[in-house]
């Protein structure tokens, strides 16, 4: 399957995993495979998108919350 | 983000006997002097053994202590010139082929150290001042026992994870939870359907940020003093060693695992447990999951005992740096 790969601020490549969109704020889920990850806000910058790094713990909460509802059925899949 | 959080509640919680000390600090300090700072400068105080606990709350460490917020409010204004000028960055990304599995993999990576990480937000209001919270949490702990699922499912769990314990200061301040006050709350909560208990034992340490175990133990200690010491063969007291059980495993998961030599495989089933946890709850952990979970707690306790505290300390602050950038 094709995945997109971006580097982030660390100079590190991270696969793009999902895109979670709560009030209209896109987020995007990055991870690598030596069991880092983040999670970056979309933002438009100069008409064009762009990431940056989120507000505050609530806002991270919020996403990754919405990201576990997500893959819940994952599990239910397997067995 | 989160590094910095479960450094603080590490040492919050070394110092939870010191609370006094803690406390006098944290009176001189402004806003901006965060939990984090204030224990970790607690800390430092008192392992260069400048002063001793009576000093300190005598006032003969309030000018080093002034110093100190000085410094700290430098530091405060260049991080926040810092962040000012923080760029967004563009989005370009490259295509590149990878197989399912791994895809899947990357997921449950990200979904157990979301876990780890902490998954809720710590927010001020006591379960025991709040009548309505407890109805709430009740409803929401039956519901995860039914194991029903609700729209509002996770609205619940919010409601769990910002009441399940006291919080003593604003959000950006101390962390200092009120420990027997959470034992009570369990005890009140299962008082009248003890089959809940596990459950509220384990959302109450996820609730907790996953912090050390050893906070756990003494709510353990607490519910053992007031419930299960009076009937030690009691369904409960089993259902609390099994939760002893997983407490540790998921400590050694957060800790020790560079140095148990998981193999991929078991791995890869320790993510799944956690996040299959965290997802659909205790009760779902079918029994193969269970044997996994001993299986592997041996294999870390087996290693736990030929630990130095120096291995420990080293492989805290090596696990700490690892989790999220």
């Amino acid at each position: 399957m094709d995945a997109y790969v971006m580097t982030l601020e660390d100079g590190k490549d991270y696969y793009i995993i999902d895109t979670i969109v709560i009030n209209s704020n896109k987020y995007l889920i990055f991870a690598k495979d030596n069991n880092e990850y983040a999670v970056r806000k979309v933002v438009m910058d100069n008409g064009k998108e762009a990431i940056t790094k989120l507000d505050d713990n609530h806002e991270y909460d919020e996403v990754m919350l919405e990201f576990v509802a997500k893959h819940k059925g994952e599990f239910d899949e397997k067995e | 983000m989160a590094n910095t959080k479960e450094l603080a509640n590490d040492v919050v919680w070394d110092l939870f006997d010191n609370y006094d000390v803690v406390k006098y600090i944290k009176s001189k300090s402004p806003a901006l002097f965060s939990a984090e700072k204030l224990v970790l400068y607690t800390n430092t105080l008192k392992q260069t053994r400048k002063f001793t606990d009576e000093e300190i709350l005598n006032g003969k460490a309030d000018l080093d202590i002034e110093g100190f917020i000085k410094a700290e409010e430098a530091r405060y204004r260049s991080i926040k010139k810092q962040e000012e000028e923080r760029k967004c960055l563009p989005i370009k990304t490259k295509k590149e082929k990878i197989s399912p599995t791994f895809f899947k993999r990357l997921i449950l990576t990200t979904l157990a150290g979301a876990s780890i990480v902490s998954i809720v937000s710590i927010h001020s209001k006591s379960l025991k001042d709040n009548e309505k919270v407890q109805d709430d949490v009740s409803k929401y702990i039956g519901m995860l026992a039914s194991d029903s699922n609700t729209e509002d499912y996770l609205h619940k769990r919010n409601i769990v994870a910002q009441n399940t314990y006291t919080k003593e200061g604003d959000m950006n301040n101390a962390i200092i939870y009120n420990l027997p006050n959470i034992a009570l709350d369990i005890i009140k909560v299962t008082s009248n359907n003890p089959n809940l208990f596990d459950l509220c034992i384990l959302d109450t340490y996820f609730n907790l940020n996953y912090n050390r175990l050893d906070n756990m133990d003494k709510i353990m200690e607490h519910l053992k003093i007031n419930i299960l010491a009076s009937s030690p063969d009691s369904p409960l007291q089993s259902k609390a060693e099994i939760c002893t059980s997983f407490l540790d495993y998921a400590l050694n998961i957060c800790l020790k695992r560079n140095l148990i030599n998981y193999s991929d495989q078991e791995y890869q089933q320790i993510l799944e447990v956690i996040a299959k946890y965290k997802v659909v709850g205790y009760n779902a952990l079918n029994e193969n999951d269970k044997n996994t979970i001993s299986i592997l707690v041996s294999k870390a306790q087996g290693l736990l005992v030929t630990l130095g505290k120096e291995q420990i300390d080293e492989l805290e602050e090596k696990a700490s740096k690892e989790r999220g950038i």
